[in-house]
């Protein structure tokens, strides 16, 4: 089996490149597993992130043969062979890698709209930092009752099981044509977040974080293309959130300061 | 959970240090002070004082092959820890989950034989009937994991592999989905095989780590300001083996108390002198300098699949001092040819090369000490099982083993437990 690596070190070198690397046939071999072989036993100059292996972590985000992955949940005998590309395509994961034979080689670049670091290793400060911009925390009304919890009913638990499955891989971001153009957008996993706590039956903010991301960086900027869907690896389905938030903001008094 | 702690962790606006990697711990006049950190990212030394310093690094699985942990469960708290001093307790005693995914070693969840699945040897025989015929598949967890380590050691393994089959395939693809859709999930995405149509290759593995760090029940050590929590820890809730779900208590219960004691003893620390850790990181800086310079064929990655290998093999689900002491002369000889070891990339970012050096060096360190207290107790207890000292020796190995840093290797010494609560008692199946 041979992978076709993007490598690219910026404070060295003008551009990326691709090196290809053949790895043993083993049965089950995943594309991660691939990378630590080559790793270990060939190049240990090749960078990539990784914790857990086992699609918990969300570390191991990366582009693989054009369509944003989990390193660690994909075989490699899966993504060998041309696949209809099922995203709408833009920048990164549009257009030809000179060398590359689909049959025969897996491409693997890094997740797209971030920096690169190294490698496969990318910048995700955007990332955490929309995270934290929508306040991803519980404002419950009051104290805690000494030493217990704050119970929800079953159903409540229900609603947000979706939301709280998200590992913050970033796939989502990686997949987005709209983060791709708009540093500023907080993207699909902040946005599905934030969804999270305002569905909270305990959480009293309610309609003030649907008001807090109705902006030009947030709500308003998504196209509602839904690649993010497509790829997210715990079903969160962060697109349907934002839609439905989008709804929200339509329902609420409009405080209309834009002047146009 | 996880979750919940680091978004409370963003509510309090704690700073997070984000791939930043600890190399030392500093101690000075018997108190941790701070430590010594390399950023990954930017791959520059830091220092940083503390006045308290909490180890909560996780288990060190990974130290063996076939491990259920991820893959940075490599043990480097308790390497640091044990560098300034603090004894390693009960390292030898390692918990092996009997079905574990061939390949990744994901765990198969217990779930999986609760709802009726069948293990198979190659000859097609369902050989939990020879070792638990009444209980079969649901026999106990040890029990298990031995009998199918059994299966493999004597040649059954299906085609020749150091596996067994888990096969499902009778419960029907409506049972699977419903009941076990987790699992078809791993089994798909993990081993690109569906279990509705094909068994599952399992074998042990290693899952959990009940020793650690040496702590009381508030997390502190031997050395004043520093603590350890969760699986890293050892403060003794699991004895010699942990049973399911007692990982939260160590990480809820103690992990909260931990927490506790070591802000209570910032408060009224001193604060420490920064010239202290200034002279560690020079010392540092020139450790790793000379690391990074080093040109060699030989690779850390390398010998520390062999060095993971031979662990399993040689101190894995079934112990003898004859194999256990053959297996830490040749991680010995192993460990030796560290020194000549080199790193392939010499830039500074992101430079794996270089943390793989580093990890691998403190998994050398704790593999010895997990030899080396594996083969003084001479008594099988939990989930050290000995096949030439079968029994549990209870006059002369009701103890905790507590390895210190020797100017040669470990040096161990033993603790007797704290009881009063229960009766102690064998337990039998």
């Amino acid at each position: 089996m041979r992978l076709r690596i993007q490598r690219f070190e910026p404070l060295r070198e003008e551009s990326p490149r691709y090196q290809a690397f053949d790895v043993s046939d083993v049965p089950g071999q995943t594309v991660l597993g691939a990378l630590f072989e080559i790793q270990d036993t060939q190049d240990g100059s090749l960078a990539f992130r990784y914790s857990c292996r086992g699609a918990v972590c969300g570390s191991c985000a990366m582009l693989i043969n054009k369509v944003p992955r989990l390193a660690c949940r994909t075989q490699v005998k899966d993504v060998l062979g041309a696949v209809p590309q099922k995203l709408k395509t833009f920048g990164p994961i549009d257009g030809e890698v000179e060398g590359w034979d689909p049959e025969t080689e897996v491409l693997v670049e890094p997740l797209p709209n971030f920096p690169i670091t190294r490698d496969l290793v990318v910048d995700m400060t955007r990332f955490w930092n929309a995270l934290e911009e929508v306040e991803p925390w519980l404002v419950p009304e009051s104290e805690a009752p000494e030493g217990r919890e704050r119970l929800m009913e079953h159903e409540d638990v229900l609603t947000l099981e979706r939301f709280v499955g998200c590992i913050l891989c970033g796939l989502c971001s990686g997949s987005c044509p709209v983060a791709h153009e708009d540093q500023e957008f907080l993207g699909p996993a902040a946005l599905a977040k934030a969804r999270r706590f305002q569905q909270d039956p305990r959480d009293v903010r309610r309609d003030g974080i649907i008001e807090m991301l109705n902006t030009e960086e947030g709500l308003r900027a998504c196209d509602l293309v839904y690649n993010c869907v497509k790829v997210c690896p715990r079903n969160v389905a962060p697109g349907g959130a934002i839609r439905k938030m989008k709804e929200d903001a339509e329902r609420l008094p409009r405080l209309d300061n834009s002047g146009v | 959970m996880l979750h919940t702690l680091y978004e409370t962790a963003l509510r309090e606006g704690i700073r997070v240090y984000d791939e930043f990697f600890v190399t030392k711990l500093v101690v000075s006049g018997g108190r941790c002070t701070g430590l010594i950190a390399l950023d990954i990212k930017e791959g520059e030394l830091h220092s940083m004082q503390a006045r308290s310093v909490v180890i909560a690094t996780g288990g060190y699985g990974r130290v063996f092959a076939r491990s259920t942990n991820a893959v940075i469960n490599n043990g480097d708290g308790a390497a640091l820890a044990y560098r300034v001093g603090v004894p390693l307790e009960d390292m030898e005693f390692i918990q092996f989950h009997p079905t574990t995914l061939y390949g990744t070693n994901i765990l198969m969840s217990e779930g999986v034989r609760g709802e009726g699945g069948h293990l198979v040897n190659s000859e097609g025989e369902r050989f939990m009937a020879r070792y638990a015929a009444k209980a079969m598949e649901l026999a106990p967890r040890d029990i298990v994991a031995r009998s199918i380590q059994t299966e493999i050691d004597e040649g059954r393994g299906v085609d020749g592999g150091p596996y067994v089959n888990l096969d499902i395939t009778h419960l029907g693809a409506d049972r699977i989905k419903e009941r076990l859709p987790g699992i078809r999930e791993i089994c798909i995405h993990f081993a690109g095989l569906d279990p509705i149509d094909a068994p599952i290759p399992v074998q042990p593995g290693q899952h959990y780590s009940m020793g650690g760090v040496a702590c009381d029940v508030d997390g502190a050590t031997e050395v004043a300001g520093l603590y350890s929590a969760g699986e890293a820890a050892c403060v003794s809730v699991h004895g010699a083996n942990r049973l399911g779900g007692n990982s939260l208590l160590e990480t809820l219960v103690f992990g909260r108390r931990a927490g506790v004691a070591a802000a209570a003893h910032a408060e009224t620390a001193p604060e420490p002198r920064e010239a202290e850790l200034e002279g560690n990181l020079r010392e540092e800086v020139a450790r790793i300098n000379e690391v990074l310079s080093r040109d060699s064929p030989i690779r850390a990655g390398v010998l520390k699949e062999e060095m993971r290998g031979l662990m399993f093999d040689h101190f894995g689900v079934f112990r003898d001092g004859n194999t256990m002491r053959e297996g830490l002369d040749k991680m010995r000889d192993l460990r030796a040819r560290m020194a000549e070891a080199g790193v392939d990339y010499h830039g500074r970012v992101y430079n794996q090369a270089l943390v793989g050096y580093l990890e691998v060096d403190f998994m050398f360190e704790l593999a010895e000490i997990i030899a080396i207290s594996s083969i003084a107790r001479e008594e099988s207890r939990g989930s050290h099982s000995r096949t030439d000292f079968p029994d549990r020796d209870d006059d002369n190995w009701l103890v905790h083993t507590m390895a210190y840093m020797g100017s040669d290797g470990p040096r161990l010494e033993y603790v007797p437990p704290t009881l009063g609560v229960f009766e102690v008692k064998e337990r039998v199946y």
